[in-house]
């Protein structure tokens, strides 16, 4: 059964405060430390033992459970926590499904001895502290509050009174109904508190008016003493029983015994039917038995593929009664019809169930051999068998009980295996994307690193590389000015064709074309002396590594270029598509360029010559963002600032550096454009990839501010 | 009850009775969802249904109707319980099927029955449901014998089809008329007495006449009724 499990679970527990321990049948399922511990105190304190089950169920706050005497949270329960009242006999219901055979009479007796002992103790103040907050929430203004409390104890006082003065119970009925009548009216009146409030709050207000008065005087006026209410109930408990061995088929009904789904439902109607004794007040009552039919309904509509009918309404609510055999269930009848707001029980929904269920009370205190179709032998042995027959929806819900349990732990258990086995795939799966995700990132790694020695490699021994480029180059361009000027004049103008298709904004240009200017005094000392050396650690460092070798011959396979055009072609355009690559071979060509403007004059005069042109081909289009250049990269770049504040010991390397750079200026700058289209932030971007890369970038443009304003 | 300006609000339940699988529940879903097939309905239940209908009273009155439909279970084992259902209603439709002259016979059950306990009190009309059947020529139907008999006991009658939507909202029309008229007739009656919308208080007024009056003058004294 599906209410069944939780229940049992949670009763393994020991019932104790924060108890983490499992209890035992034997301490009332406490655990051993907790059960002494309640056993000390109830000697102490002499209260009775309230039944464990509503201990638990309605004690919430277990802190000071076991010294804290039940009464006052039954009351508050009852009264205003209807859900947890509601618990509490859904867990009832359930013990009666556990044992549904002998349970039934025992829970009755059980239950009226606990039931009055629940409410004698209801202490009056709590219910009114309670009320009064009720009363608060509604929305309403104070003077109709105040109204409402007058209207509430004129009734309240003449129930009491008509009760102590013997007045008969329809008699108390009477007032009752006079009561709602009037208060209903009074809520209607014009020009009174209660006009201008909406019809919701009226109804809360009227629900809560019948809450009020009924919870008061539920103990006197539920099956009270003076009729035979009581009598009444015992007669139909018993014949209910009697009639045990009716199923759906006697019935002509649809419902199916035996389906699991069909069952719930009548257990949940059967769940609601039962609520409703324990609820005190007659609206309270009569939404049970709403809830109840619904479920039936929902149940029909399933079963039979549409909204049902009365026809078959009404024999299945007669089964459902049957089988829940509510308690009390006559007192419970009288109670609401004597009660009720008339309007809920004459019209509207609830007044259609609530005739439906009298109905079905009716038919069963009338029901006869003819009723359900049989002989009349049959059906006084029948009757007469009671206990053997008895059995038949009882073992079968014994049974379909445990199947069901079955078939949920089977439910369960697919579940999970499906879940396992979903789980296995996923880690299959991830195995393998774990596998792909490696070999790509090995695959990216490797040709990552294929693609990439020769980037780092100049960046990351810029010192030696710019020696090595002021060496090779000076070497080469002497050379080749020596030997074939005019070839090399064509290289290099190739080449710049070449990079200026691709490259640079005209800033850089123009920075790094001044360079040479400022440079010339001290740098064809330097590069002299440093290209010997450096040609020294070419040889040393072509064979030493990798990176030294990339880039020796990357650098030495320059030399040759501007003797050899095409050779020279072919090494760059592979090279384009890298940005550092385009860098280490800018370092190469613009030195080729601006390095021959220093040392040899004449040769330098045509190529600057080229490079002016270059400049003023570009500058017209830059001079706007010339001016401006300087102050934004200044700004943006420190390492520019602090370079420019260089002391004089640095200033050796620095010049060299520069002039390395400065090498640079027509090509790079030419072949750097596609990167830059933000002056600012390329700058940024090479900081980042290395102190050097940025290193360069400053120097020349500080260089090449300078030098375009010389130019200019 | 409250007579408003312009229209007048009206609640009244209305009991549908007859025999099992004469339509009952086919005419109750036709005229409240104009559904006939009730596999396409989304409601949950199609025993207990609302209706509000507006129309213009012959007298002139802008007459708002708030119909409460009971269906009934029709089967002979369920029969005894029919007071139950029909106290404290204003209205009985009574369904019996063209094609049967069994649940004809039923009928006139009922409507000795309902004479017998609740008098005149309710209004009835006697409904012929299925007429569609004869119009297919599955059934033949001579609806004189059953006009006369429905008025020589008072009541309207009407051939209906839920199946072909015929005749179901003139019928409940017709039937909330002869409920206002009822109830008119009924407030004059009892015309110091206004409030009549309950019968449970209306049986309560003619058995104590003071504490109704007590009731009248209202909130003034509250302890009156009790202390009488």
């Amino acid at each position: 059964m599906y209410s069944l499990t939780k229940p049992r679970i949670e009763s393994l527990k020991c019932r104790g405060s924060n108890c983490e321990y499992y209890g035992n049948a034997q301490w009332d399922l406490y655990c051993s430390k907790c059960y002494r511990e309640k056993v000390m105190r109830e000697r102490i304190v002499e209260r009775r033992k309230v039944p464990a089950q509503q201990q638990q169920q309605l004690q919430p706050q277990p802190i000071s459970h076991h010294s804290r005497s039940p009464e006052p949270h039954h009351s508050t329960v009852i009264i205003n926590d209807d859900k947890k009242s509601k618990k509490r006999n859904i867990l009832e219901v359930i013990t009666f499904k556990k044992s549904p055979n002998t349970a039934s009479k025992e829970k009755e007796n059980k239950k009226s001895q606990q039931r009055p002992e629940v409410r004698q103790h209801q202490p009056i103040e709590a219910n009114e502290v309670a009320q009064l907050e009720t009363l608060k929430s509604l929305k309403i203004s104070d003077r109709a509050r105040r109204d409402f409390k007058t209207l509430l104890k004129a009734l309240d006082k003449s129930i009491y009174q008509a009760y102590h003065s013997n007045a008969s119970i329809d008699r108390i009925s009477e007032i009752m109904q006079n009561g709602y009548v009037r208060f209903k009216d009074f809520m209607e009146t014009k020009d009174l508190t209660f006009y201008d409030v909406p019809t919701e709050v009226k109804e809360q207000a009227l629900e809560f008016f019948e809450k009020c008065i009924m919870t008061h005087h539920y103990k006197y006026l539920f099956s009270p003493q003076n009729t035979d209410d009581e009598e009444k109930d015992q007669a139909i408990h018993k014949r209910i029983r009697q009639l045990s061995w009716i199923n759906a088929k006697h019935l002509v009904c649809s419902i199916d015994e035996v389906n699991a789904e069909v069952r719930d439902f009548v257990y949940s109607s059967i769940t609601e039917l039962v609520a409703m004794d324990s609820f005190a007040t007659p609206h309270e009552k009569l939404e049970c038995i709403v809830a109840c039919c619904r479920n039936i309904f929902t149940l029909l509509k399933q079963t039979s593929g549409g909204p049902a009918s009365a026809d078959e309404f009404l024999p299945a609510l007669i089964f459902v009664v049957l089988k829940a055999n509510p308690i009390r269930l006559h007192s419970n009848l009288n109670y609401i019809n004597r009660f009720s707001n008339a309007t809920f029980i004459m019209s509207g929904e609830s007044g259609y169930y609530f005739t439906n269920l009298c109905c079905a009370i009716n038919f069963i205190e009338n029901l006869t051999y003819e009723s359900v179709s049989l002989t009349k032998e049959e059906f006084d042995d029948l009757m007469s068998n009671e206990n053997h027959i008895h059995s038949a929806w009882e073992s079968a819900l014994m049974a379909c009980e445990s199947l069901n349990i079955i078939s949920s732990n089977m439910k369960i258990m697919k579940d999970l295996n499906t879940r396992s086995h979903r789980f296995d795939d996923d880690i299959k799966l991830f195995k393998v994307d774990m596998k792909e995700f490696k070999d790509d990132i090995l695959k990216k790694v490797s040709s990552l690193i294929k693609s990439k020695p020769l980037n780092i490699k100049p960046i990351k021994t810029p010192f030696k590389v710019r020696s090595f480029l002021s060496g090779t180059g000076n070497f080469n361009i002497r050379r080749s000015s020596s030997s074939d000027s005019s070839s090399a004049l064509a290289a290099a103008r190739q080449l710049k064709s070449n990079i200026v298709t691709a490259t640079v904004t005209s800033d850089d240009k123009n920075l790094l074309l001044p360079n040479a200017s400022m440079d010339e005094t001290n740098f064809e000392s330097l590069v002299q002396n440093l290209s010997d050396t450096l040609q020294m650690s070419t040889t040393a460092h072509g064979t030493s590594g990798m990176l030294s070798t990339s880039n020796s011959a990357d650098l030495l396979s320059i030399s040759p270029i501007f003797g050899k055009p095409s050779v020279f072609d072919s090494a760059i355009t592979p090279d384009n598509d890298l940005i550092k690559g385009i860098r280490n071979i800018n370092y190469d060509i613009s030195y080729d360029i601006d390095s021959p403007e220093n040392s040899l004059a004449e040769e330098i005069a045509q190529i600057r010559k080229y490079t002016n042109l270059v400049t003023q081909n570009t500058e017209p289009s830059s001079t706007a963002t010339m001016t401006m250049s300087k102050s934004d990269l200044e700004e943006f770049d420190p390492l520019m600032m602090r370079e420019q504040r260089s002391t004089n010991v640095l200033k050796e390397a620095d010049n060299l550096t520069k002039s390395l750079i400065d090498d640079s200026p027509d090509a790079p700058s030419l072949l750097e454009q596609p990167l830059m289209p933000i002056k600012s932030n390329p700058l940024a971007e090479y900081k980042g990839l290395s102190s050097q890369s940025s290193r360069i970038q400053t120097i020349s443009c500080e260089t090449g501010q300078h030098s375009s304003n010389t130019q200019k | 009850m409250s007579a408003e300006v312009s229209t007048t609000n009206f609640t009244f339940k209305v009991v549908l009775l007859g025999e099992g699988k004469v339509g009952k529940t086919s005419i109750l879903l036709r005229f409240v969802h104009d559904q006939f097939n009730k596999q396409h309905l989304s409601t949950i239940q199609a025993s207990f249904l609302n209706k509000k209908i507006n129309f213009e009273h012959d007298d002139g009155r802008n007459c708002r109707v708030n119909l409460n439909i009971w269906d009934t279970a029709g089967q002979e084992m369920f029969h005894s319980l029919g007071p139950i259902y029909y106290r404290n209603s204003q209205g009985a439709i009574l369904v019996y099927d063209v094609s049967s002259a069994d649940s004809f016979e039923k009928i006139k059950m009922w409507i000795k029955e309902l004479k017998k306990v609740v008098g005149d009190e309710i209004v009835c009309v006697i409904v012929g449901n299925k007429i569609d059947l004869q119009k297919e020529g599955k059934a033949q139907y001579d609806p004189e014998p059953h006009s006369q008999y429905a008025k020589s006991v008072g009541a309207l009658h009407f051939l209906t089809s839920a199946k072909l939507n015929e005749n179901i909202d003139d019928l409940f029309l017709e039937i909330s008329k002869l409920m206002i008229k009822a109830h008119d007739d009924k407030q004059q009656a009892t015309a110091t007495l206004n409030r009549s919308n309950s019968m449970r208080r209306r049986l309560r007024v003619e058995e104590n006449e003071t504490d109704v009056n007590i009731h009248e003058n209202s909130e003034a004294s509250n302890s009156r009724c009790c202390g009488r």
